[in-house]
């Protein structure tokens, strides 16, 4: 247990260090387009792009948060005209709401009741309102991961 | 281990196989038969938080036991690999394949603060059913975790 509680110690340590070199790296090309906060939602379970599923963009302020909009992913599983773009992309907190457990219901997919994943909220900040920033959701109704894409 | 551990991973493991099945028999948008077949890949490296530049990717095919290269490129800034698709409408062939990225090679490269002598790759072994549709790769890196899907797109 010593071991698997050291690696585990190691491994926080080797993310706090990736966090770092995180806030202090940028392409450069990705800088020379203009500022976007844009999603992709992936159906880990069939496959799919996660067209039409309901995701809503908050504003976070401390501990309220602000509707901006709510917009439903198209055949790509993309938000069409991007979250934030160039004339509304502001530093600040945001929350982005996958709402998994409606587009399952759509999807005709069985879940349980209650569903274990209902909405994955995901809070990503916008540290720099010159960059763009992806940020994917793969899902199914069991698990998700997200990560800055490009 | 309990049984209900078991039980919950029983479980997972038959969503994974029922998942694996529905995604052979998935149907793709319009937009993405009409981009043609193709295999395309993209590497993000979750210790900086950039897209990875300049790390290795391979592409064999597998036949039995015997492997064979048919692509080994180093991704861009955009971490992708720099001519395009690894296989294009032209050259893509239902079988069986393996990417194999170079993340050991790459942190070392970068001057990520790992063991040294530390190594490790990310092979990911997948099926090419159906040539006419698009597979993307996307990988996310870290030097301590891996994540490799294959997508319609």
């Amino acid at each position: 247990m010593t071991t698997e509680t050291d690696r585990r110690q190691f491994i926080q340590a080797g993310l706090a260090i990736g966090a770092l070199a995180a806030a202090g790296t940028a392409t450069a090309q990705t800088q020379k387009l203009p500022p976007k906060l844009s999603t992709h939602a992936l159906d880990t379970y069939t496959g799919k792009q996660a067209a039409g599923i309901r995701i809503d963009l908050y504003a976070v302020e401390g501990d309220s948060r602000k509707l901006l909009k709510t917009v439903r992913a198209n055949e790509e599983g993309r938000v069409t005209e991007n979250l934030l773009n160039e004339n509304d992309i502001k530093v600040g907190r945001y929350e982005i709401v996958f709402h998994v457990a409606e587009y399952y219901k759509r999807a005709g997919i069985p879940q349980t009741s209650p569903e274990f994943l209902d909405v994955v909220p995901i809070r990503v900040a916008i540290y720099d309102a010159t960059s763009r920033y992806h940020v994917p959701l793969y899902f199914s109704p069991w698990g998700f991961m997200t990560y800055r894409g490009s | 281990m309990t049984a209900e551990t078991n039980t919950r991973r029983d479980f997972l493991v038959a969503g994974a196989a029922l998942a694996a099945a529905t995604l052979a028999a998935a149907p793709q948008t319009a937009d993405a038969q009409a981009a043609g077949g193709r295999v395309t890949a993209h590497v993000l490296d979750l210790y900086t938080g950039t897209p990875a530049n300049g790390i290795r990717i391979d592409l064999l095919a597998l036949d039995g036991s015997a492997a064979k290269v048919l692509k080994s490129v180093v991704s861009n800034a955009d971490g992708r690999p720099p001519e395009g698709p690894l296989l294009t409408p032209e050259t893509i062939r239902a079988g069986r394949y393996q990417a194999v990225v170079f993340v050991g090679d790459y942190y070392k490269k970068i001057g990520a603060k790992v063991p040294s002598g530390y190594y490790t790759k990310l092979i990911l072994e997948f099926d090419i059913y159906d040539p006419k549709q698009p597979h993307h790769l996307p990988f996310q890196i870290t030097p301590w975790t891996q994540s490799a899907s294959v997508l319609p797109g």
